[in-house]
């Protein structure tokens, strides 16, 4: 039994492992492409010891202008994801807490924007916040990356209040809180980490979308996945300017993620008392 | 009674209506006009094709002449299904088995944010050149490892979609099973406490508690993957143009040929609208399965 | 809850949207699109200046849209020159391919007159021709101040300027960029003593650059090395624009043609499945042979870097890309490489026209001072000073001048720009669509999808879907 039992844990420990090289493996091999020079990036067998260099960096902070797609894509993926949740949480809270007529439809009718392709959609908006002189600043693309994260934010955070018991609500409205107030005091924080998930959720798909971004911005507030594509050229694609970029792109997200990690465990949740 | 009433409607006010106006002042005119596009002949390349109605004539094309859209609403359904389904399934386990480690949870929950910080065109762009036949890293070593045909991955028509969906599985799972693992640690404890007091076995208790608590959160984010891989493009676009021949084109694909190549805009509207029509579909099925409320 | 609550979340809606938007518009901050009407009196001057002439553009700002790569980052390092001696302003964008096209799409289609200078890919302009979206270019070089009598066109540019800026017999735009492909191969190995003995040994025959496709494709079998990861040549073969037009380099070669026209403006016979072209398309197929077996992804940008890397022997490529197989710093067979023109098939040596053109649309609202840049753009100095930034100037005199002459691969260039056909890419407003059943047709015949013959009589029967009345079927497909 106890051999078992450690063969287990090794297996899965294995597991564990092998899981992490293959998510973490090509990151790396972006981070060191990114510090190489283009023979070196390009040769085979590939070279894991050479040289490393940092004009890649400064060939794309320095001499190129790829500082202020990364900030634009910040942000814009940031105030998206906020307008997303201040919209979304309350939303989330009365389809979770209310019932009423036509409740299914609405709750599917917010997926709407996501279920179009861009392709086509992108056309109306594009002539819409031409119309308003929009495109210049980040306010079309944000109101419509807000859209498109909406149905995440709604659906995903009515998943965690629905884990959410009524009685907590019911408490909170007894002691003569307004709903509001239950919610604020009470429900969300029981599920902060869902609240964070879903929030990074936002911000990943505002951060991750190409098209509309490249309709619906100006080469002034073009994000970075509008900018980093124009590394693809006929003379070649600078890999290791595309790499660097990228590289820089991941810090951001990545220390939110350690910040946010305790979130994620529930003991700090402070809705031990209930269970 | 009057009271009650009154405030539930004043509950709904703030917590829909802003909503639900924003979504109709930014979104419901653009839908509109996709919607009326889809039965004109607009083109971007025919001067006299300015947008003259034309009735159903879009959407007979397309279901009835159109092979080629037909296939590639196949190959999208094919390529959301490969990548999807393992997605959610090692997102299960993985979530379980860092739920129960929680040092692990600690070290490695930064790192599964990781491949999706990495926009969908870059990850595009780092498996091009790790797959690329003669410098790429990964096909090197696969060929090193006795697999000679990795030297031409992206140009095997057969398997392409399964290596595509092996870049879409890279890129989302981890995060997928980060969001279960938010959805695991909310359900409550007391039941599966309960069913182990009983006497069953983990994986039964897994089987026969967690996993149906988990279900809708399952569902939700199985539901918003699948909508996007199905939307899938600019990871494919870079990695295969839809080739070689079109055995890779999956329908956003087509219908961006469609609007860039060909310049056809009231067709590749009505293809717009039918992939609309087709995930509402599919959406309002799954949806029916969960519960639109809490539990009681 | 009553359904009331939702019409009336609608009816607010309504009203709301204007409010809404207007509150987060930001002040029309554009200048008007009121054109200044420079004095038609003024005298014309025998030595034409730029400054006096750019007078009433003063303080204007024009904003042009490109795709991103080195010939138009020069155009971003030259402008400050320009808005020197002017007083105009050059605001320059720069996308990925697709997106400028994209771009440049969505403005032009809904008036919306942000750019006032589009470089676009050539074979596009009839499109936009037909659309109304190009200003003539007569509006300008009959206007008193605007052209320099001292640029003549005719003169001054290679005649390929005919094909990238006139449709239908009027002129629509100036090349930026007179690309074209011939050779590139390894001369370290072509002259190695060994190989050459090896070879004659083999084929009978002296070791060289390909004179003809037998050649060709003798030397490719003959460098193709698996076992040391060395091959012959390469194909580019993703679907993919690298795949199209490479291809018609074959095509035309060989004798074919899609259209049976020597004006790309105009249709002709469609001819894409006649005899010639099969001949042309399974040879170019039988190259994969000697090419690295990832090749039905491969695209310039492959090609480039394969060829950087020394992994290839031959092939054929872009003119205005050879630099950088010559940069040290980027290439490991700088200074061993040769350029050769294109091997001689049925038709003779055919090099394929590439490129984008300087356009102005109707919509521009500083039209005389984009015309003013576009001039200043083709002046010889600055012509040179672009070329030497990574471009491949559509001036001759550029070619004269002693830095550029003694480049390896000007010669070879310069040849293969005489030997070309003038409707290999078409002008007519389908020519992207054409392109794409070229893609698509090419790339399942690579891919063993179907029989050579079959995909090129699918692309016959696609094509003449696309153009409609306008071209017949030479030949008939099965």
């Amino acid at each position: 039994m106890k051999l078992r039992r450690i063969l287990l844990a090794t297996s899965l420990s294995f597991a564990c492992f092998v899981l992490v090289c293959v998510i973490i493996v090509p990151i790396l091999w972006g981070l060191l492409i990114s510090l190489k020079t283009r023979v070196d990036a390009l040769s085979t067998p590939p070279r894991w010891i050479f040289t490393p260099t940092l004009a890649n960096y400064q060939a794309a902070f320095v001499e190129g202008p790829y500082a202020q797609p990364l900030l634009n894509s910040l942000v814009i993926a940031a105030t998206s994801s906020v307008l997303a949740m201040l919209l979304g949480t309350p939303a989330a809270y009365a389809f979770s807490r209310s019932r009423f007529k036509g409740r299914r439809a609405a709750f599917l009718s917010i997926l709407t924007v996501r279920l179009a392709p861009a392709t086509i959609i992108a056309l109306p908006l594009f002539r819409i916040f031409t119309k308003l002189q929009l495109i210049d600043s980040y306010a079309a693309i944000i109101l419509v990356h807000t859209g498109v994260s909406l149905p995440i934010a709604v659906w995903i955070m009515k998943g965690f209040i629905d884990e959410v018991p009524l009685e907590v609500d019911e408490a909170s409205l007894l002691d003569g809180d307004s709903r509001f107030g239950a919610m604020m005091k009470q429900v969300l924080p029981i599920c902060i980490h869902g609240l964070l998930v879903t929030a990074a959720f936002c911000f990943i798909n505002s951060w991750n979308e190409f098209f509309l971004a490249l309709m619906l911005t100006g080469y002034e507030s073009r994000p970075f996945t509008v900018a980093v594509p124009a590394l693809v050229t006929p003379h070649g694609t600078y890999w290791g300017q595309v790499t660097a970029i990228s590289t820089v792109a991941l810090c951001p997200g990545l220390l939110f993620a350690v910040f946010a990690r305790r979130y994620l465990v529930r003991e700090v949740t402070g809705g031990a008392v209930w269970r | 009674m009057q009271a009650k009433h009154q405030r539930n409607a004043y509950f709904l006010a703030w917590s829909l209506g802003p909503l639900f106006i924003f979504l109709t002042a930014v979104f419901l005119g653009p839908f509109v006009y996709m919607l009326w596009l889809s039965f004109t002949d607009l083109s971007f390349a025919a001067p006299d094709r300015t947008g003259n109605f034309m009735g159903l004539d879009n959407y007979s094309r397309a279901l009835w002449h159109d092979e080629v859209f037909l296939g590639s609403l196949a190959r999208s359904a094919i390529f959301t299904l490969l990548s999807v389904s393992p997605e959610i399934l090692i997102g299960i386990i993985v979530a379980e088995i860092l739920y129960t480690r929680p040092i692990a949870q600690r070290l490695l929950s930064p790192l599964f944010a990781l491949p999706v910080l990495l926009p969908t065109v870059v990850v595009g762009l780092y498996w091009r050149i790790m797959l690329q036949g003669e410098f790429g890293v990964v096909s090197y070593y696969l060929a090193e490892l006795g697999l000679p045909a990795a030297k031409g991955i992206l140009s095997n028509s057969h398997t392409i979609l399964i290596t595509l969906a092996l870049v879409d599985i890279w890129q989302w799972t981890p995060f997928v099973a980060l969001v279960l693992l938010a959805g695991r640690s909310s359900l409550p404890r007391a039941p599966l406490e309960a069913a182990l007091l009983d006497g069953a076995s983990q994986l039964r208790a897994f089987v026969d508690v967690t996993l149906p608590g988990m279900l809708p959160t399952v569902i939700v984010i199985g539901l918003i993957r699948a909508v996007d891989s199905f939307k899938e493009f600019d990871k494919v676009f870079i990695l295969t143009g839809g080739g070689p021949g079109n055995a890779s084109e999956l329908s956003s694909i087509y219908a961006w040929r469609v609007a860039f190549r060909r310049w056809d805009f009231g067709y590749a509207a009505a293809i717009c609208v039918l992939i609309y029509l087709l995930l509402y579909a599919v959406s309002q099925g799954v949806l029916s399965k969960i519960h639109v409320g809490a539990r009681r | 809850m009553s359904t009331r609550i939702w019409a009336r979340y609608v009816l607010a809606t309504g009203l709301l949207f204007p409010l809404f938007c207007g509150s987060c518009g930001k002040p029309a901050a554009q200048q008007g699109s009121k054109q200044a009407n420079p004095s038609t009196t003024s005298v014309q001057k025998a030595s034409w200046t730029l400054g006096e002439n750019a007078k009433p553009y003063s303080g204007k700002t024009i904003r042009l849209i490109g795709e991103d790569y080195p010939p138009l980052q020069a155009i971003e390092k030259l402008k400050p020159d320009f808005e020197k001696a002017t007083g105009i302003k050059v605001e320059v964008e720069r996308y990925e391919a697709e997106a400028v096209l994209q771009k440049i799409a969505f403005d032009l289609n809904s008036k919306t007159g942000r750019y006032d200078l589009i470089i676009q890919v050539y074979f596009d302009m009839g499109r936009l021709v037909t659309q109304k979206q190009l200003r003539p270019m007569a509006d300008f070089l009959a206007h008193p101040t605007l052209h320099n009598p001292a640029f003549d066109p005719e003169k001054d540019l290679f005649p390929l300027w005919k094909t990238m800026g006139w449709y239908e017999g009027k002129h629509y735009g100036y090349p930026m960029m007179a690309l074209t492909m011939y050779t590139w191969y390894r001369k370290d190995l072509f002259d190695d003593l060994k190989e050459r003995e090896a070879f004659k040994s083999k084929y009978g025959y002296e070791l060289g650059p390909p004179a003809d496709w037998k050649q060709y494709k003798d030397i490719a079998e003959f460098f193709t090395r698996p076992t040391q990861n060395f091959y012959g040549t390469l194909v580019q073969g993703k679907k993919h624009m690298a795949l199209w037009q490479e291809y018609l380099n074959f095509l035309y070669s060989f004798g074919g043609a899609v259209m049976d026209t020597r004006d790309p403006s105009h249709y002709g016979p469609i001819v894409i499945n006649s005899p010639q072209a099969v001949v042309a398309t399974e040879y170019y197929k039988s190259l994969l042979k000697y090419s690295p077996p990832d090749s039905l992804n491969f695209t310039w940008d492959d090609a480039l870097a394969l060829m950087q890397q020394g992994k290839v022997a031959m092939c054929l490529m872009w003119s205005d890309s050879t630099y950088a197989l010559e940069k040290p710093t980027e290439s490991k067979v700088a200074g061993k490489m040769g350029y050769a023109m294109a091997p001689k098939g049925a038709a003779g040596r055919i090099h394929q026209i590439g490129g984008q053109s300087y356009y102005i649309p109707t919509t521009s609202k500083n039209p005389e001072a984009a015309y003013l840049f576009i001039e200043w753009m083709l002046q010889s100095d600055i012509q040179i000073g672009q070329q030497k930034l990574g471009g491949a100037s559509a001036r001759k005199s550029t070619y004269e001048t002693p830095e550029v002459l003694k480049l390896p691969w000007t010669s070879a260039g310069i040849a293969a720009l005489d030997h070309t056909h003038p409707a290999m890419l078409y002008t007519v407003p389908e020519s992207l669509q054409i392109g794409d059943v070229i893609q698509l047709a090419i790339s399942d015949a690579l891919a063993d999808r179907k029989p050579v013959q079959d995909a090129l009589d699918w692309a016959a029967l696609e094509i003449k879907k696309v153009v409609g009345e306008k071209a017949v079927l030479k030949y008939q497909p099965k």
